[in-house]
């Protein structure tokens, strides 16, 4: 059980309230650490990137922010609201979009009904009547399968897309709820190079309107689209900056074993 | 008969059952834990262990004029035998084929309880048949009684067990203990649990799953079939007499944890000895209300059951 | 013609077809019919928590004995007339899904369809041990006089052949305007991939739980109009056997269509029939047909339909 604080958060170098912010966030596994004490706050508009060894604690973080795990200590609070006892499907009510580290998506269904479904339920809080239901629906399918570049194979089969498509098809779902907050688990694993850039752009452009977090490996990625980098490593916060700050942190380098901070895999 | 009697003669009634089942059980727990499948089909075995036995018994006595001794003893070894070579057959066509999936599993296992019922409707027909044991010496029991202010013994009438049930409560534990052995102490058993860990590791140390697969569900198949051969001579063999076994072997199973051979057998003697007991002072019915209520209240609230470990598969 | 168009013109055409088989069939088979619309009915409620939700149950019997004994009982011991009897048999079947729905959707898998096992287990033994009221296995008759809805006699050939029809029709098309709507597609969405669903803010458990609640209600109509227009009541229908049967239509249909169930219903009642004729043990051939079709058809005859060009099937 989590032991929330009652203190409201911090608004000490923060102009407005945090979109996201975790205090003392805590979760072991039968007596394993696999996060401790993670403190982080993420702006509104802001691209935050999380980058760690393998095995760092970064996909559990991210699990315990959108609540697949119930934390063991901490809390979590979106726009100042403790969402720390939530079960998940109200966390994303309350407007976080999640995609899986391992690509997740309604394989047997088509490309347009994946986006569908997560629209759906997305505008099925707003009073829109069914006319103008249906027609929200078609407008943000369409719009979120164009801005990843799938609106050619929106009758496709999910699953018979390649790995890389179907990624972007999970941001697109991701996309198609408007989300506050994204949250990303390594979105460009196992996407091309073009896709990758047209993947640099999406996220500098839905910056201006939503929140990220993002988890990365590809260094590249991290260094040109995030505004700050926290580095996880053993479960704890090891350092948090501006990329150069980062690139700097001898810290940082001897998590990665002493060397230059990694290329990403082509 | 005085409250005291009657209540032991229930215990010993209740340990028969508690024999057969902790056997019946046992199959389906080895099962389960190795094969990760709910063979809904297990009474089945079952009862054609019992109708083999029949079959064995009346055969030889009919046609070589044997005694019901060797009947028995024959029964006791061919109908455990037919029952696996079913099972594995079962196994190789179907099970294998749709690659142990649960779901799949459960239902195809539902078509073969209707198979093996009905083939053995058709062919041994709708009645009960009783089967001699090879022996049924009465055996009168002591009860202690104040007589003049000091303790004596007496022999109540009607108090008393036969030689035969006895047996079958020995038979089964030496057969335990003889599969505790094989899963403890052999290299088979080693290999039975290794497959049971981790199916593809064991794939990787060159054991080969589909066939330890088969002999598992052969195996299980047997030991349902065994407790059904014992318990025949006191039961009769009929073409429905899977049901009980069947529902009974599940709430074992899963009281005393999915998977976990020693909890199904200490469940099973528990269970056993309840059911002997609420049978004789209560209703049949009420009391398969309880255990039935049980078992789905068990995993709703604890699904590993009282023994087992919390695996979520 | 669009998919929304094909499918309407479906559904139409076979209750036009069921409507047409009165006139052309011979009196044997509109008996037949008139028990298959019911059992289809059934076979539908299942098809609902099955073929679109993805949970195996393995007791819906309980469902449908509720329906059946709760108006059964009512007409029989509390001498209500048929409409409030209907009334109490859906309320007491929805109380049910809903008691035993909430409780069993605590389990997944394997544990799923145990419990759900055992609960239409409980529900058969109860029905025996309250043998004063339920007269157990031997079942009641319910007489004819009180087999009557809006002055008409239900046991009348045609008016019950027409009043299963209109039942069926009227889940028929009421399922298939479900299965289309946004819970319908949730629904299936959980049965794809449930953390998926959840992990967009569908409240997974609430749904599980509705479409049990909805699936008992329409699987308690069922009973309640074999109750009522086939005048008999026993304990056979909340045995293992009646659990075991609508898997069996549903899957042989296709699951996780709207016009499967009515098929595998069909289906399988002329093949039981036709093997009856010929041994005792007609169970034989459920027993094969479910090995058969878990090996070589798991998705049915409208589901393979579906999957090899008839796209727009719903």
């Amino acid at each position: 059980m989590a032991t929330v604080s009652p203190i409201e958060p911090e608004a000490d170098e923060m102009a407005a309230t945090p979109v996201l912010q975790t205090r003392g966030l805590s979760k072991s596994f039968g007596g394993v650490d696999a996060v401790l004490d993670v403190d982080l706050a993420v702006r509104e508009h802001e691209v935050r990137a999380l980058i760690g060894p393998n095995g760092a604690g970064k996909s559990t973080f991210t699990g315990l922010v959108v609540g697949r795990f119930e934390p063991t200590r901490g809390g979590v609070w979106f726009d100042g609201r403790d969402i720390s006892t939530l079960p998940a499907h109200e966390r994303i009510r309350l407007g976080i979009a999640y995609t899986f580290q391992i690509t997740s998506v309604f394989a047997e269904l088509s490309v347009h009904e994946n986006v569908a479904l997560a629209v759906r339920r997305a505008v099925a809080s707003l009073n829109l009547g069914r006319r103008g239901r249906h027609r929200a629906i078609r407008q943000r399918v369409a719009d979120a399968l164009m801005r990843v570049g799938l609106d050619t194979r929106s009758d496709a089969i999910a699953g018979d897309l390649a790995y890389g498509h179907q990624r972007l098809l999970e941001i697109a779902m991701g996309l198609a709820q408007a989300p506050r907050l994204f949250i990303m688990d390594e979105p460009t694993q196992g996407l091309a190079l073009d896709e990758i850039e047209r993947f640099i752009a999406l996220i500098k452009q839905l910056s201006t309107t939503t929140t990220i977090l993002l988890i990365e490996h590809n260094m590249p990625v991290v260094m040109r689209c995030a505004d700050r980098i926290s580095v996880l490593e053993s479960g704890r916060l090891l350092a948090e900056g501006t990329p150069d700050e980062i690139q700097a942190d001898a810290a940082v380098q001897a998590a990665y074993l002493g060397r230059d901070l990694p290329e990403s895999d082509p | 008969m005085e409250f005291g009697p009657h209540l032991v003669l229930a215990l010993l009634e209740g340990s028969i059952t508690a024999a057969v089942l902790a056997l019946t059980a046992a199959g389906l727990a080895l099962v389960f834990g190795i094969l990760r499948v709910v063979n809904v089909a297990h009474g089945e075995f079952f009862m054609l262990g019992a109708v083999l036995a029949w079959f064995v018994s009346t055969t030889l006595a009919d046609a070589f004029g044997a005694s019901a001794a060797i009947g028995f003893v024959a029964a006791l070894v061919l109908a455990p035998l037919v029952t696996a070579a079913v099972a594995m057959a079962a196994d190789r066509v179907v099970l294998r084929r749709i690659g142990y999936d649960p779901e799949r599993t459960i239902v195809a296992t539902i078509g073969l309880l209707y198979v093996l019922q009905q083939a053995t409707l058709m062919s041994f027909g709708p009645d009960a048949r009783p089967v001699e044991p090879p022996f049924n010496t009465r055996i009168a029991l002591p009860w202690p009684e104040r007589v003049d202010g000091s303790w004596a013994m007496s022999w109540p009438w009607g108090f008393g067990t036969t030689s035969y049930k006895l047996f079958v409560i020995g038979a089964a534990v030496v057969v335990l203990v003889g599969l505790w052995l094989l899963l403890r102490h052999t290299t088979l058993g080693l290999i039975m649990r290794a497959t049971e860990q981790d199916r593809d590791m064991a794939r990787a140390f060159g054991i080969p799953v589909t066939r330890v697969y088969a002999l598992v569900f052969g195996l299980g198949a047997a030991l349902a079939a065994l407790g059904a051969v014992l318990v025949v001579p006191i039961q009769q063999a009929h073409y429905l007499m899977g049901g009980d076994p069947l529902l009974l072997s599940f709430i074992v199973v899963i009281i005393g944890g999915l998977g976990s051979v020693g909890g199904t057998v200490v469940a099973a003697v528990l269970i056993g000895l309840t059911d002997g007991v609420v049978s004789v002072f209560f209703s049949a019915t009420l009391a398969k209300i309880i255990a039935t209520l049980l078992v789905a209240m068990v995993l709703v609230f604890r699904p590993q059951g009282l023994f087992g470990k919390n695996t979520a598969r | 013609m669009t998919a929304w168009m094909k499918a309407w013109l479906l559904h139409l055409g076979v209750l036009a077809l069921l409507v047409l088989a009165w006139f052309a069939l011979p009196a044997y088979h509109t008996g037949n019919l008139a028990r298959i619309l019911v059992l289809a009915v059934y076979a539908q409620g299942f098809n609902l928590v099955f073929g679109y939700t993805g949970l195996l149950s393995l007791g819906h019997a309980l469902f449908f004995a509720a329906g059946l004994y709760g108006l059964g009982l009512s007409i029989q011991h509390f001498g209500l007339p048929a409409l409030p009897a209907i009334g109490v048999a859906l309320g007491f079947a929805a109380l049910v899904a809903a008691v035993t729905g909430y409780l069993a959707l605590r389990t997944k898998g394997v544990a799923f369809m145990i419990v759900t096992l055992m609960f239409a287990q409980t529900g058969y033994l109860v029905v025996l041990y309250a043998g004063t009221w339920t007269r157990g296995d031997e079942g009641f008759v319910i007489a004819r006089a009180a087999r009557s809805l809006f002055g008409l006699d239900l046991a009348d050939d045609r008016i019950r052949y027409f009043a299963a029809l209109t039942l069926f029709a009227i889940v028929f098309l009421s399922l298939a305007a479900v299965v289309s709507s946004g819970f319908g597609r949730a629904l299936v969405a959980i049965r794809e991939n449930e953390e998926r669903a959840r992990l967009l803010g569908y409240d997974v458990q609430r749904i599980k739980w509705l479409a049990v609640i909805v699936s008992g209600v329409v699987s308690g109509a069922a009973g309640a109009a074999y109750a009522l227009l086939f005048g008999y009541a026993g304990a056979t229908f909340a045995s293992v056997q009646y659990s075991i049967l609508p898997l069996l239509w549903v899957l042989l249909g296709g699951p996780g269509t709207t016009i499967g169930p009515l098929i595998g219903t069909v289906f399988m009642f002329y093949l039981v029939d036709f093997a009856s004729e010929i041994t005792d043990a007609y169970l034989l051939l459920v027993g094969v047909a479910l090995i058969l079709l878990t090996l070589f058809l798991p998705r049915g005859i409208a589901g393979e339909l579906r999957r090899r060009g008839l796209t727009w099937l719903p």
